[in-house]
């Protein structure tokens, strides 16, 4: 790919930094402000562009296995929800990041259900609360590592690169 | 105000000690009418934020609604920080007032990081001013009826969020550095808990709002309620653990033995002081502002973003003092006892709001360009994980 998008990111950030910015007048503070963050987005989002299908692809299957895990702990219509969900991801394209969105709001909405417990009249039993406390700690650790170009973490410093992500 | 105030004055009907802690009708009126609003409005969107000519337009038609005449807007300047709503500084001349006068218009874009309302601020507002600094609100429209979007007129405080020499500058205040003003800041601080959480709100103007009984869950609950019907009603990608939290908080409802008034966001980036001598000049954000249990305010307070490390590596709340000196000082000047299992609850029911704005509402809102700073919201919704490691832990420790 010629120009590739690497070099068209750098080249925005550099036209941010030293050509848009300085043209704002120092009492434009919301512009200056603007100006900077679209500067730090696309710098993160040069970090992330090549991992990104992966990424999502490890969110979801992350969540599948949520699923499967939570099937022998709840009641057979919750497992049959969780199964038909679950199962329906072997069927999309793994490479189309928006096939991969839209299984992860349909798995996770499978499994939102089965937490809420109609409205907390059905049991969630500790094995429940284990495996989704698991999977949140994995979760959580993945969007922190994913976003730590940020800076707003405070633990940033013990996390590994974007790219390790998988 | 064309809310019937006497309509919502009475609490959400509940008879026990302990609430049913999945009654999702227990919100408080007034916010009520916010959550609704916010999915009502949604599809009026695109938001494109107003130039300086609009906002003053605006503002000659609103004066001039309250009987201001040959009113003259000008000067009307767009202020940076903060991630929620849309603030500018003007200048005001009208006949009564030839001279003019400096102000300021706090506005809502469409949609926000959270969904609040104007006139409570402005009560709460009013009301705190005798106690503490604020800045006066001189006129409310919270239901867009002269403006274009709800908003208030407040009096210009001078001041700084954060030391003018500080090389440490974060979005909304978040790892700003207070350095050596920490000696001066810190007891003014702890100072403007002890008068928000010990004022006489009873005999108060606070007709928006509703008062959880004494003794009871309502406290807890209705947080939960109105951050939850907000996430749900936000929600753009479903986040297991948020759930499973809002199932933790429903079965563990604390008692709040005497509803006081919590302001909802009191850290740094929301007080402001005067240089150089460092004294308040205002509390400000009060937007999040509620009758409910002091715990909410101090577990919000202690939370990791919104603090930072002294050079021995010692965390200080709000960039200030150390955790447990906070607490202490809090304690000994309140004379509230801070309940460490409460303070977790209340930690969690934090972390909770926090993923729900930064991965629900402010998503939202972005997603459907509803916002005048949709690069801000999408920059704070990357905070996400942090909040959601913070449940997963403290979750862990609980059950």
């Amino acid at each position: 790919m010629l120009p590739g998008i690497d070099l068209r990111l750098r080249n925005m950030i550099k036209s941010i930094e030293d050509i848009v910015l300085p043209a704002i007048p120092g009492d434009q503070s919301l512009a200056r402000e603007q100006a900077r963050l679209i500067a730090g987005h696309l710098a993160i989002i040069k970090d992330q562009w090549r991992h990104a299908v992966r990424f999502e692809a490890g969110s979801l299957a992350a969540l599948v296995d949520l699923a499967w895990a939570l099937i022998p702990q709840v009641a057979d219509d919750q497992a049959r929800e969780l199964s038909a969900a679950a199962e329906a991801t072997a069927r999309i394209d793994w490479q189309d990041i928006d096939a991969l969105n839209a299984s992860i709001c349909a798995v996770g909405a499978a499994v939102d259900k089965v937490i809420l417990g109609e409205e907390g009249t059905r049991p969630l039993g500790p094995e429940a609360w284990a495996a989704v406390l698991a999977y949140g700690e994995k979760d959580a650790q993945r969007q922190r590592t994913w976003f730590q170009g940020v800076g707003i973490d405070p633990d940033r410093s013990e996390l590994p690169p974007v790219a390790s992500l998988g | 105000m064309a809310t019937d105030v006497n309509a919502i004055q009475d609490a959400p009907a509940t008879a026990t000690r302990n609430s049913d802690p999945w009654d999702r009708t227990a919100v408080e009126p007034r916010l009520k009418v916010i959550l609704d609003r916010t999915v009502e409005w949604r599809p009026r969107g695109p938001y494109r934020a107003k130039s300086d000519a609009e906002i003053a337009a605006m503002l000659t038609r609103f004066f001039s609604h309250h009987g201001q005449r040959d009113v003259v807007v000008s000067g009307v300047r767009r202020m940076s920080g903060g991630a929620s709503k849309e603030q500018f500084f003007f200048d005001i001349a009208h006949a009564d007032l030839p001279e003019g006068e400096r102000l300021i218009l706090r506005m809502d874009p469409l949609e926000c990081i959270a969904q609040t309302c104007r006139g409570r601020e402005a009560q709460l507002q009013t009301a705190m001013g005798a106690v503490l600094p604020v800045a006066p609100v001189r006129l409310v429209d919270m239901d867009a009826e002269v403006m274009d979007q709800p908003g208030s007129i407040l009096e210009f405080v001078h001041g700084v969020t954060e030391p003018s020499d500080s090389s440490a500058k974060g979005v909304s205040g978040m790892g700003s550095q207070m350095g050596d003003w920490a000696p001066r800041l810190a007891p003014q601080f702890v100072d403007a808990f002890v008068k928000t959480h010990g004022f006489d709100w009873a005999g108060a103007d606070l007709s928006l709002f509703a008062a959880p009984r004494p003794g009871t869950t309502d406290a807890a609950l209705w947080q939960v309620n109105y951050w939850s019907e907000l996430w749900w009603n936000a929600v753009v990608e479903p986040i297991p653990v948020i759930t499973l939290c809002e199932r933790w908080l429903r079965e563990n409802l604390p008692v709040c033995e005497n509803p006081v008034v919590v302001h909802g966001d009191l850290r740094i980036g929301n007080f402001m002081f005067e240089e150089p001598s460092g004294r308040f000049t205002a509390i400000l954000d009060w937007e999040l502002g509620h009758l409910g249990d002091y715990h909410e305010d101090i577990a919000w307070a202690i939370q990791r973003l919104f603090g930072n490390w002294d050079s021995a590596g010692n965390f200080l709340v709000s960039g200030l003092l150390p955790r447990d000196e906070f607490i202490a000082r809090y304690e000994a000047q309140s004379g509230n006892v801070v309940d460490p299992k409460t303070l977790r609850y209340y930690e969690i029911l934090n972390a909770y709001k926090c993923a729900s704005m930064d991965l629900g509402q402010a998503l939202r809102a972005a997603h459907e360009h509803n916002n005048h700073q949709e690069n801000v919201l999408t920059w704070l919704g990357a905070a996400g994980g942090v909040f959601l490691n913070q449940i997963v832990k403290m979750i862990r420790e609980e059950i």
